[in-house]
């Protein structure tokens, strides 16, 4: 992708994140920007539907918690 | 008397039973040590100087009336200031903060509370465990016992600080992306990183939800193996808590490592480009000790270190935003430079490539646990194949992680720990990583400490600590 694509896309997340660049780091926050999606094209491959995330939501996790005297909340 | 701060744990478990040593001397030097230090160290933030003489106290007359409460009792530890502390303000290193003192323990500080050890009080950290070390920051930024000039690591800096200085055995640190190991590696310490979910991340302040390991620094192998049994254990008030029994992980340091088969990911090395040939050489050597020690060693192939690293740094970021992000729009300006612009780096992750990067993190930790540790007892990984960097040369770019190669171990969970493995000629420490199969802390123990037992490297301290302590006689 060439950097006016990039440029675009950064300029774009940082108004839907209403985040606030100073001027004189743009240029830094850009090149991290494109270090970011160096990093999604490597992790980023055909995957079957199948294929889970490693942190499947485990129901566990939650009960224990709510069966817990000491600071259950659920 | 000798310096009571080089008795390991052990050792003045020993001399407080048998009368030898006292807590309330030993705890009295590590305070003095801290007053001698600190302005040039800063490894601690607050020093809880009343209380830990107290609990000293009470600690040598329940131990002479008989009262054991376990191997910490009466030790000095020390506690990285992300930890809540009941009545202790517990900053972050941050503005944000500054005012924060919780009402409660975090639970592993609790743990060795229990267990009767002496809190000296919070160690400096990278502003909320991210960034890299700024004098904006709420307190300064700890410096390297080694040479001042240099950083300790992060983000568990002052931990490995004053752990290297001698002033505690243990501090306790947390680790995302390598912040227990990195300052371990750069300070010379013992660095232990449990398996996820092995020690309660409760009443820490997080940084990655998923990614958040929490356990010891210190001086020895067997002194973070007794720290370990402490605080390891199930906490069902933490949703990562694993409900797997703890061992005693001191069982194993004598055991050796004849007939064990070690895996070396050499090409982690090579494809890191920029690694200290110096660093190289004192990991090979290391090979060399283990492979004298009567295990095998033979090279193992993983995926590329790159692809551990993005599927990490994919993870971290936008969990960390999810955190701060209500206070990167409305108050940013309380953040230092540092950590500000790695926060906000999270609002470039999409949602899809942080399920990408989720659905990737299984395949390589199926990689390493199944297919390479199914064939392995334990891995040998570089931890930082570089020395500390100078302050004046931390690198203007926030995403930056200067040498280190520690993230993969938390992208897969698995038990790691940093050892010394020698001093560069700029005298500052090297370092290797030792990893293990899920929740089997105690063959990485092993292997440490049959390492550390045909090594000389703990008989060497900073200069800093041997000037303190002439300066005290």
């Amino acid at each position: 992708m060439d950097d006016a694509a990039l440029r675009r896309q950064y300029d774009g997340l940082i108004e839907r994140a209403g985040l606030r660049i100073p001027q004189d780091r743009d240029t830094t926050m850009f090149n991290a920007y494109r270090q970011v999606a160096a990093w999604t094209d490597i992790v980023r491959t055909r995957r079957s539907a199948a294929a889970e995330p490693s942190n499947a939501y485990a129901l566990t996790t939650i009960a224990r918690v709510a069966d817990d005297s000491e600071g259950g909340t659920l | 008397m000798s310096d009571p701060l080089e008795l390991s744990i052990a050792e003045l478990g020993r001399g407080y039973r048998d009368g030898s040593v006292s807590p309330v001397a030993v705890t009295e030097a590590a305070l003095a040590r801290i007053s001698a230090t600190n302005a040039r160290l800063h490894s601690f933030n607050t020093v809880t100087a009343e209380l830990a003489l107290a609990r000293a106290a009470a600690a040598e007359k329940e131990l002479a009336a008989g009262t054991d409460l376990g191997p910490m009792h009466g030790v000095p530890f020390g506690v990285k200031d992300i930890y809540d502390t009941e009545g202790v303000l517990t900053t972050c290193q941050s503005h944000v903060r500054a005012e924060f003192v919780p009402d409660a323990n975090a639970r592993s500080v609790q743990m060795l509370l229990d267990g009767g050890a002496v809190m000296l009080g919070k160690c400096a950290t990278i502003e909320f465990a991210t960034g890299g070390p700024t004098e904006e920051t709420f307190f300064p930024p700890a410096r390297n016992p080694w040479n001042l000039d240099h950083i300790p690591g992060g983000s568990s800096s002052g931990s490995g600080a004053a752990v290297a200085a001698g002033i505690t055995r243990m501090a306790l640190g947390s680790d995302t992306g390598g912040s227990i190991r990195g300052p371990a590696a750069l300070c010379g310490t013992v660095g232990m990183k449990p398996t996820y979910g092995r020690v309660s991340r409760r009443g820490v302040f997080p940084l990655s939800y998923t990614m958040d390991h929490c356990g010891p620094l210190s001086w020895t192998v067997e002194d973070a193996a007794i720290a370990l049994n402490i605080i390891a254990g199930y906490d069902p008030l933490d949703p990562a808590s694993a409900d797997v029994p703890v061992t005693d992980y001191t069982a194993s340091l004598s055991k050796g490592v004849a007939g064990m088969k070690i895996g070396f990911v050499e090409s982690w090395i090579e494809e890191e480009g920029t690694a200290d040939p110096e660093a190289v050489k004192a990991i090979h050597a290391a090979l060399d000790v283990l492979r004298a020690s009567g295990a095998s060693v033979e090279t193992v192939q993983l995926s590329p270190y790159n692809l551990y690293q993005a599927c990490g740094r994919l993870l971290v970021l936008p969990e960390c935003y999810a955190i701060h992000e209500h206070d990167l729009i409305e108050r940013p300006e309380l953040y230092g430079r540092p950590t500000r612009e790695r926060l906000m780096a999270g609002a470039f992750v999409r949602g899809s490539d942080y399920v990408e990067a989720l659905r990737l993190r299984r395949e390589l930790a199926i990689e390493v646990n199944n297919v390479v540790l199914g064939r392995y007892d334990a891995l040998i990984a570089p931890c930082s194949v570089v020395t500390a960097g100078r302050f004046d040369g931390v690198p203007d770019d926030p995403m930056k992680m200067s040498g280190l190669m520690t993230q993969p171990f938390n992208v897969t969970g698995n038990p790691a720990m940093s050892v010394c493995v020698g001093y560069h000629t700029n005298g500052l420490p090297l370092s290797m990583q030792i990893v293990g199969k899920a929740f089997d802390e105690a063959t990485v123990f092993q292997v440490g400490a049959a390492y550390e037992t045909a090594t000389d490297w703990r008989s060497r301290r900073p200069a800093l600590v041997r000037e303190t302590a002439t300066a005290a006689e």
